[in-house]
């Protein structure tokens, strides 16, 4: 098990010798976009479908682009919108790493090789291996996404509804209900997600106490998942105690989590509610929720939703996190008024279907000013994803040593391939599945600094050595039974040869960057590219190499064009562009 | 690099003894700097014929090179040879004089590539020429020297890049097994410029600004971004003449003057790829290749005049290194073609300046493709560079190359020191010594460590029977990598190591009993330090519980552990406070408080918790409403008279009003007791009948 240290952003961020007034003059001295959600009818090129695709999905790949041939602005929404099915659940594909004898050991239920574990008892906690297995089921489910809107749905309600520090199965559950309601309500979500054994833990109403009721979800609920701390949103502290005393008495049953299979189930346990009314402000028109006695204490919880919802500040505080998540982060009164407004009318009208105004601002003239196409910088996510789903991976031991059965047995295969994720992307400053707390990641909320959060000097430069390190090694799968590291590596020569001319280096330079990155790099830029290519030799002998492979593929010519490619890959994977979507 | 090493022997002109310096003071006293390679790369493919020329040859050379070959009356000559050097040459031919140059003879390796790229992948990884390996040579060695690197890295002994590589691109010769090992700089006064176009201003649009700011970012970020800045500011700028070639060298020069600890260095010329216009038709010794050997003529002696100025001559050598030679025969393009061997140009103070090899053979007849024969393995160099400059020794250097090469003298014997401690081989009695090493006048490692060096605490006991126990190892000092054995009950033994960097470490699973722990250090034997601790078994549980039934209520004290659970019938409850108090379900009640660590056993108590019920009106003339709270549909009731004895029993069935008539007017006046039973309800009452 290899720990990832976790990387304070907001603190690293501190650190750096950042001139920020300069940049907030600079913003200050923008064009404002004062276009609104009326339909986009301008030009409907590779340019907007990147564009649109980039903030759709869990990292770019061409195969995307492909998706939407021939079709238009709308159509492509429309295929954009379609939820993917729920896949099968992960299996036991990590029985190498944990022996029965030692799970069973460490006090955990042994599930067989090839079996469902999401519902297996828990009596303390899960093991390592599991939790892994289970991030590695997230991922490939993520970078295997269609060309469809759910899993970043999914990403975003995550980064929304933060929560982490669960076992296996309360995690797997708490991933389902964000898939299962994406398209849905979100009163629905919010239901469900007050009730979901993760978040019951993560902000302690399983141990809350009718005599002295916790406070953290009540607050929560109101300032981080519905209506925000705007200056519009004026909920108050007595708001938030109601909350919790309307809230106390919910619990998920500890025995279907640690003795049963199973999901984990729902208890209310009436004798530590609180019967007395509760009493809300003028913010919330100074609704009285009765109390109600015996499990009918559960039916507040329904009134209580519904009274948060009917707030006019509840739509715009969502549409709000939906635009600076999907478009851009920064949000002036112009936007406010031609945008959020707009969107959160829709979001009412719609029964809280996120997916309805989220659709229409992706299809707005204001989602295609061409001064956000690549405004934002790339989440470890869509960085490292990007790599996943872009080329072809085969396995490789680095230092000609073996390559374990397991690392290419179908069963256990993604196990090993997916799970590094989760530390590549912690060293990132992204613990997917374990947010920072519960406001989610500082790059979506944290003003006036947001997604700039993502790069400091520590992460630019891990960046650039991951990028590197996955043009010449490939990703890192895990050590050989005798010797060597084995890496996936990128299958770099079949990239290039999907490629119009892989033979004409300047043609493969321009058609490689159009394909990988979204901001396109300057001519000096792309000739330095070249010349570290070329190693100092005339672009005619790479045609010669690259036609001499394409002829008659030896070991040779695999190696020599392999090396060659190092050097292209491991430049545009550091390039400053890389980062922007 | 820093190593603190005792006064080189043989530079001494004071016999040791008659110092009189204590041992620490000896030390403390002389900082050596470790040697310097600086790798030149000719990319291309120099023509080695027209470089290093061998003059017994040049009859035959002069007919099957015609149209290149220069007049012999222009090619300088190299004293004490039978060879002759281009006449661009002229710094090396000094070089020579002062016994400063090295020539080793058809240096090629066997089944030659004809191919660029495939040949200088074979000269950067070192592989043979059927084996495709794709890391390199130079890389593979600084891994070796730095198994740490680059997670640990810079450390305070190492603080600077351990090699650099001046231009836009890293080679395959400085990439890991599992790491870059190179920094690439072409001017460490603006960072990394491989990645980012640094003099770039960007417009003032959201996508502006964040190219600006991964552009600052990227400039802050190198590791040793700083340090490289500050030693290269340090630095002096000495005189080179305008090239390409001479703008690189006149960096590594001024970084080398500033103080940088960096041990390889990578420079690069092109050119060399004379396919035509080699020479000059009208004036041979003009052309192409002549203008670019000038232009490596002028910056190595403009570099090597820099370093005498600076007084750091001693410390560096040079190293020309070219993918291949060309044909010996010239073709019909005034150049030559691809070839294979060629002569290998290194310089250096401390160079043996024998000529090394003989002149190459170039028979009267002779087809085109022939090629000389080849007399050293390029292998050969660089297992003899690493060993005898660069501190290897020969298993290590055959582990870099794969195979064993025969070493050729490149460095007079008298300066070579294989472990780098400042003490030459000749007269060190440890050649052994790690990287880094605090040695003795003899080369020997010096080792200690402070008292305070290892803490061990017991982070968590445990239960009989079960192997909760967490000991925690702490060091201070982590520049070693220690080696912990750990003995305790049922022949438990199990072995830690505790690499360099880490400064803590974790061992669980530990059942009740003594251990004892035995710390050594890597690679240095005589040294240990031994503990002895105990786990011993957690306090009981200690759970006092108050119910009150009047508000339905309890308050527990606990104690004996941190984090309990209290389970009150199926709601558990995680509580990590030492006094707590909870409502309860009506009922009855069934309390479970336990700990994580089943020794400490479980408390459990079970109990009845009654709905409240109430009577009005009391004192009663007869009709009394008895009202039964809670959800119970009947209920039992008793009369009991203030003797206690059972009057009456009777079960009535509970309305929604939740109120039950009973009606005691066929009772004397009096004090009554009346009991009411349910599921959740068990109450009695006084009652008064007047």
């Amino acid at each position: 098990m290899q720990n990832t240290k976790k990387i304070d952003l907001v603190e690293q961020f501190r650190k750096e010798n950042v001139d920020f007034s300069s940049i907030e003059k600079a913003r200050a001295s923008r064009t404002i976009v004062s276009s609104g959600l009326e339909p986009y009818t301008g030009a409907w090129g590779n340019i907007q479908k990147k564009h649109l695709l980039n903030r759709t999905l869990t990292g770019y790949a061409h195969k995307h682009l492909l998706d939407l041939n021939n079709l238009t602005l709308q159509k492509s929404l429309d295929l954009l919108f379609s939820p993917e099915k729920l896949p099968s659940f992960p299996v036991n594909d990590y029985d190498y790493e944990i022996t029965k004898e030692e799970t069973e050991k460490q006090g955990h239920t042994y599930i067989e090789a090839g079996k469902e574990y999401v519902f297996a008892p828990e009596p303390n906690g899960s093991p390592w291996p599991r939790h892994s297995s289970h991030d590695a089921w997230l991922f490939k489910n993520m970078i295997d996404q269609k060309t469809s809107v759910h899993w970043r749905m999914v990403f975003f309600l995550h980064n929304l509804l933060a929560a982490g520090k669960g076992s296996v199965k309360m995690l797997f559950q708490h991933y389902v209900t964000l898939f299962n309601t994406s398209f849905e309500s979100y009163k629905t979500t919010i239901y469900k997600i007050t009730l979901d054994p993760l978040m019951l833990d993560y902000l302690n109403l399983q141990h809350s106490q009718k005599n002295k009721p916790d406070e953290n979800y009540a607050r929560e609920l109101q300032e981080l998942f519905t209506v925000g701390k705007g200056p519009k949103s004026q909920f108050t502290e007595e708001d938030v105690s109601e909350m919790a005393r309307l809230l106390v008495g919910w619990q998920f049953n500890n025995d279907s989590k640690n003795k049963l299979t199973g999901p984990i189930t729902n208890i209310f346990n009436d004798w530590n509610h609180d019967q007395l009314d509760k009493k809300f402000s003028t913010f919330y028109g100074n609704r009285i929720i009765k109390g109600q006695k015996g499990q009918n204490g559960k039916k507040e919880l329904d009134e209580a939703i519904d009274m948060i919802f009917n707030t006019s500040e509840c739509a715009l505080f969502l549409c709000r996190r939906l635009y600076q998540f999907f478009c851009y982060p920064i949000i002036d009164d112009t936007v406010e008024k031609n945008v959020i407004a707009p969107m959160a009318d829709i979001l009412r009208k719609n029964n809280y279907e996120l997916n309805v105004p989220l659709k229409a601002l992706l299809g707005s003239a204001h989602f295609y000013d061409a001064s956000f196409y690549n405004s934002m910088i790339k989440s470890p996510l869509e960085f490292l994803f990007g790599f996943y789903k872009e080329f072809d991976m085969y396995l490789f031991n680095t230092s000609g040593g073996d390559i374990p059965k397991r690392f290419s047995d179908s069963l256990t295969s993604n196990f090993y391939k997916y799970r590094n994720l989760q530390w590549e992307m912690g060293n990132l400053g992204l613990n997917y599945t374990d947010p920072p707390s519960v406001s989610g990641w500082p790059a979506y909320y944290q003003a006036p600094v947001f997604d700039l959060f993502w790069i400091n000097s520590d992460t630019i430069a891990k960046r650039s050595n991951s990028g590197n390190g996955i043009a010449k090694w490939g990703a890192w799968v895990g050590s050989g039974e005798i010797k060597g590291n084995v890496h996936n590596q990128i299958d770099k020569i079949k990239f290039i040869s999907g490629l119009k001319s892989p033979n004409n280096l300047d043609l493969v330079i321009d058609e490689t960057v159009e394909r990988i990155m979204n901001a396109p790099i300057s001519a000096k830029a792309k000739e330095r590219i070249k010349a570290s290519v070329l190693g100092g030799n005339a672009a005619s002998y790479y045609t010669q190499l690259w036609d001499t492979h394409a002829n008659r593929p030896t070991e040779e010519s695999r190696s020599t064009l392999s090396n060659r490619l190092e050097n292209l890959f491991g430049a545009l994977f550091q390039m400053g562009e890389i980062h922007l979507f | 690099m820093t190593h603190a090493a005792a006064l080189p022997a043989m530079f001494s002109s004071f016999p040791l003894e008659s110092l009189g310096l204590g041992l620490q003071s000896q030390l403390s006293q002389t900082v050596a700097e470790g040697n310097i390679l600086v790798i030149i790369v000719l990319s291309g493919g120099n023509d080695g014929l027209n470089t290093v020329i061998p003059l017994n040859m040049l009859s035959r050379l002069n007919s099957i090179r015609s149209t290149v070959m220069l007049p012999e009356n222009k090619i300088l000559s190299l004293d004490g040879t039978e060879l002759g050097l281009h006449p661009s040459l002229k710094g090396f031919q000094s070089l020579h004089k002062e016994n400063r140059l090295k020539i080793v003879q058809s240096v090629a390796y066997p089944e030659p590539s004809y191919s660029h790229f495939r040949s200088m992948d074979i000269w950067d990884s070192a592989s043979d020429a059927q084996n495709y390996e794709n890391s390199g040579w130079a890389a593979r060695y600084l891994e070796a020297k730095h198994p740490n690197f680059p997670e640990a890295y810079p450390t305070a002994l190492f603080p600077h890049p351990l090699s650099m590589e001046i231009g836009w691109n890293s080679s395959l010769m400085f990439t890991g097994k599992r790491s870059f090992t190179s920094v690439v700089a072409s001017n460490p006064d603006s960072f990394y410029e491989i990645i980012n176009e640094f003099d770039n201003i960007y417009p003032s649009t959201p996508i502006g600004e964040k190219l600006k700011y991964l552009q600052l970012m990227a400039k802050q970020s190198n590791a040793y971004g700083k340090v490289l800045k500050e030693q290269f500011n340090k630095g002096t700028d000495y005189t080179f003449p305008r090239s390409n070639l001479a703008d690189q060298l006149k960096i590594v020069s001024r970084l080398i003057s500033g103080g940088l600890q960096t041990r390889i260095y990578k420079v690069q010329i092109g050119g060399f790829d004379t396919h035509s216009a080699q020479v000059d038709p009208s004036d041979k010794t003009q052309g192409m290749h002549a203008s670019i050997l000038k232009e490596l003529d002028e910056a190595v002696t403009a570099f090597m005049k820099s370093l005498d100025q600076m007084g750091k001559s001693d410390r560096v050598l040079g190293m020309c290194v070219s993918e291949f030679g060309r044909t010996v025969h010239s073709n019909g393009t005034n150049g030559t073609d691809h070839g294979t061997v060629s002569p290998m140009i290194l310089f250096g103070n401390k160079v043996d300046p024998k000529v090394l090899g003989k002149n190459p053979i170039i028979p009267d007849k002779t087809n085109y493709s022939y090629e000389m024969e080849m007399q050293y393995d390029f292998r050969q160099v660089y297992a003899s560079v690493m060993n005898q400059w660069m501190g290897g020794t020969k298993t290590f250097t055959k582990e870099i190359l794969f195979n064993d090469f025969a070493q050729i003298p490149i460095i007079q014997s008298a300066y070579i020191d294989s472990d780098e401690d400042g003490v030459p081989d000749v007269f060190d009695k440890c050649n052994d010594t790690p990287l880094g090493a605090i040695v003795d006048i003899h080369g020997c490692e010096i080792f200690t460590l402070p008292a305070n060096n290892f803490k061990v605490e017991v982070l968590a006991s445990t239960c009989v029977g079960a192997n909760n126990g967490v000991l925690k190892f702490t060091v201070l000092n982590t520049n070693y990598a220690y080696l912990l054995t750990i003995k305790g009950p049922n022949k438990y033994e199990k072995q830690v190591n505790i690499p360099k960097g880490i400064s803590n470490s974790i061992l669980n699973g530990l059942v009740l009993g003594e251990y004892n722990l035995v710390f050594s250090v890597e690679n240095v034997k005589v040294y240990q330090q031994a503990f002895d601790i105990k786990i011993t078994e957690p306090a009981a549980l200690v759970v006092q519980s108050t119910i009150n039934q009047a508000n339905q209520s309890m308050s527990i004290t606990l104690g004996g552990a941190t984090s309990y659970w209290v389970k009150i019938n199926e709601a558990s409850f995680k509580v990590t406070e030492a006094q707590w108090t909870t409502s309860l379900p009506t009922g009855f009640v069934k309390l479970q408080v336990s700990t994580d660590l089943n020794c400490q056993g479980i408390y459990q108590k079970e109990f009845f918790i009654s709905e409240k019920v109430d009577a009005f009106p009391n004192p009663t003339h007869g009709p009394v409403q008895i009202n039964v709270h809670g959800t119970d549909g009947q209920v039992n009731v008793s009369i009991l008279n203030s003797a206690g004895v059972n009057l009456s029993n009777s079960i009535y069935m509970v309305p929604s009003s939740r109120l039950v008539s009973l009606n005691l007017t066929d009772l004397f006046a009096g004090l009554y007791f009346i009991r009411v039973q349910g599921e959740t309800v068990d109450q009695t009452l006084k009652i008064v009948r007047l």
